[in-house]
């Protein structure tokens, strides 16, 4: 029998970006994890567009629409 | 015998929190501002401990952006109605209350310089595709700190902070609550601490029924919704000690990933407002699946089933990121060891089946958190029907602002020695067994009755044979518990805990004759409109359970006319 890890939606092998950044930011400083992303994360912060309403909205509307054409 | 023989260490305080987690912590802060002398005991340590011990994506919910109070209330019985049936399943007023104090208790977490506010200096308002829909009425918040953050506020307020404590049991003076034994669990110290008012805030209960993980046994504590180790020591404390519970027959029902470990509470489900998709093996899409329609569903050979976030825009994937830093870093790691894979895997979920109690039970509660054993009071997820991590800051930030009225009249009641004679051989006798049973057996054996003879599918047949098996590892395997430690001490506690709430569980369910939402009876098929809007509660009177139907109160008119 094939072990899970064979089926197509498992992958042998990725990476999280935010979690290399960390983990690069806490070898580079011998900090913790935990401390690395709290000099990480804000600037990876700025890389989304957690500001931009209109495309949140059409993101979240997109979904809304999707899932009405479902019957419960 | 004298008191302090008996003991080894006796504390005076006026106001006693157990369980420090998100609810206890701001509790014992608030009340400490009024001057009251404060102890907060939490069984392991208050830094990183509880629901919140990893961390939180996001916080409460909120009356704006266009949802009203009374929308909310709407949004939230119609939640309850998805897996209960119809009626109502909790006390409106109370609901009614937490979102009445969402704005207040956000000011509070201010003023005690919690951070609230994103990366630019503003709040960041989410959608809660549950309840609000677009509307933006969640904080998203960078938590991953916030016990370390209230564990230091704890300390600059003067509160007596005491890790590693168990609570044993509460003690009584006639119908009062005056305090509560414990024991240390790395010292093995017995403990006596004496006060006017208790607060509990110990989370909820879940453990008497199989957790989501389908990995081995050194797992086996790890539940979601929410902390690691939902014992329900509160509510077992409260019950013993002739408090009332509240809806010990609803269990929580909610699909959940299994390998539940990887994930954060932002994703899947909520996504910043985009929710997860839900398929069949073969890929086939539907939205939602009640016990009913997961029956179905397996019944047509559709299972297992799955969620996937692949529909997600990049730029979501990316928030996804974050909420693991705020919520539980370790996730990352997991993920990418077991080839979980955000943006292209298939998250198999668990079969649709009684996990915890997280819809409506706990500690029966009135509208200022009051609890039926004077001098107790209940916050967080230990107060039946008011579960969530919104709900425990506010709840433990109201009793906390108003308890010092209680205090100032309670006087100082005397403690009963033979109480806590009896307590102490309860909590110290495992370690005088050498070949007994391992706390961990015992509980997988009181798993194993809920999950066959309790389940999904009830019929008095099965749950008369599930208490007759029940009272038989009561009577043979609970004596034989053994303790090479005091920390195992903790965990025979535990599984006391456990047992007296399962049996709790069982006959409530045993009394409730119908089907109605998740609760299914195979032997009552029918719903009972007699049932309609009443709640099932449970206490101990003359050392015997005593159980009571009551209908569930009608919304106060002044918060009514809000509707109009």
């Amino acid at each position: 029998m094939e072990e899970p890890k064979s089926e197509k939606r498992y992958e042998d092998s990725f990476e999280f970006p935010l979690w290399r950044l960390v983990k690069q930011r806490a070898e580079k400083d011998d900090i913790s994890y935990v401390e690395a992303s709290k000099k990480v994360v804000p600037e990876y912060v700025k890389t989304i567009k957690y500001r931009d309403i209109d495309f949140e909205n059409a993101s979240i509307e997109k979904r809304v629409k999707e899932k009405a054409k479902l019957t419960e | 015998m004298a008191l302090e023989q008996l003991v080894d260490k006796i504390i005076k305080t006026d106001v006693l929190v157990i369980g420090g987690g998100i609810a206890g912590c701001p509790a014992a802060i608030k009340a400490a501002e009024h001057g009251l002398d404060v102890t907060i005991v939490e069984k392991s340590k208050i830094e990183r401990s509880g629901s919140a011990g990893q961390g939180i994506d996001h916080y409460g919910i909120f009356p704006r952006d266009g949802i009203t109070k009374m929308e909310l209330l709407r949004r939230w019985e119609a939640y309850q109605s998805r897996f209960n049936g119809d009626g109502r399943f909790g006390d409106p007023n109370i609901i009614y209350k937490y979102y009445d104090s969402a704005f207040w208790a956000l000011e509070e977490l201010e003023k005690m310089g919690i951070p609230m506010k994103w990366d630019d200096g503003e709040f960041y308002w989410m959608p809660h595709g549950r309840y609000g829909g677009v509307n933006r009425i969640m904080l998203r918040v960078h938590w991953q700190n916030i016990k370390p953050y209230m564990a230091g506020v704890l300390k600059e307020s003067g509160v007596n902070v005491l890790n590693r404590i168990m609570i044993v049991d509460l003690l009584t003076n006639n119908d009062k609550i005056v305090g509560a034994t414990a024991i240390n669990t790395r010292t093995g110290e017995f403990i006596i601490i004496k006060a006017k008012a208790v607060i509990i805030a110990t989370g909820l209960f879940a453990r008497c029924y199989d957790p989501e993980t389908p990995l081995f046994w050194k797992y086996k504590f790890r539940y979601h919704w929410c902390p690691a180790t939902v014992s329900g020591d509160g509510w077992a404390t409260a019950y013993r000690s002739g408090a009332e519970l509240a809806n010990m027959d609803i269990t929580g029902w909610h699909f959940r990933a299994r390998d539940d470990l990887t994930l954060s509470f932002g994703n899947l489900n909520l996504n910043d407002g985009i929710a997860g998709k839900f398929l069949t093996w073969k890929g086939e899409e539907f939205i939602f699946a009640n016990a009913h329609k997961y029956h179905e569903l397996e019944q047509n050979g559709k299972t297992p089933i799955y969620q996937t976030l692949e529909h997600l825009p990049d730029d979501y994937h990316k928030r996804m990121e974050v909420a693991y830093v705020d919520e539980r870093l370790i996730s990352f790691k997991i993920a990418e060891d077991r080839g979980f894979n955000p943006r292209t895997h298939w998250y198999e979920l668990m079969p649709n089946k009684p996990l915890n109690f997280i819809t409506a039970s706990g500690i029966s509660i009135d509208e200022n958190f009051k609890a039926s054993a004077k001098g107790l009071y209940a916050i967080g997820d230990c107060a039946a029907g008011f579960h969530s991590c919104g709900h425990a800051v506010v709840s433990g930030l109201l009793v906390g602002d108003s308890i010092n009225t209680y205090v100032a009249e309670a006087g100082d009641l005397a403690v009963d020695e033979a109480q806590v004679k009896s307590q102490k051989q309860v909590a110290l006798a495992p370690l005088a067994v050498k070949k007994g049973t391992e706390p961990m057996e015992l509980e997988c054996a009181i798993r194993y009755i809920c999950e066959r003879y309790v389940g999904q599918f009830k019929s008095e047949g099965k749950m008369r044979e599930g208490l007759k098996r029940l009272a038989s590892l009561r009577r043979v395997f609970l004596p034989s518990l053994m303790a090479n430690n005091p920390h195992y001490l903790m965990r025979c506690l535990e599984v006391r805990n456990i047992m007296d709430l399962t049996e709790v569980h069982i006959k409530a369910c045993l009394e409730r004759m119908e089907t109605r939402g998740n609760f299914i009876r195979l032997d009552y098929p029918e719903k009972d409109p007699s049932r309609d809007n009443m709640l099932t509660f449970q206490h101990i009177e003359n050392g015997k359970m005593k159980l009571e139907i009551r209908q569930v109160p009608e919304l106060k008119p002044e918060y009514a006319r809000e509707r109009k």
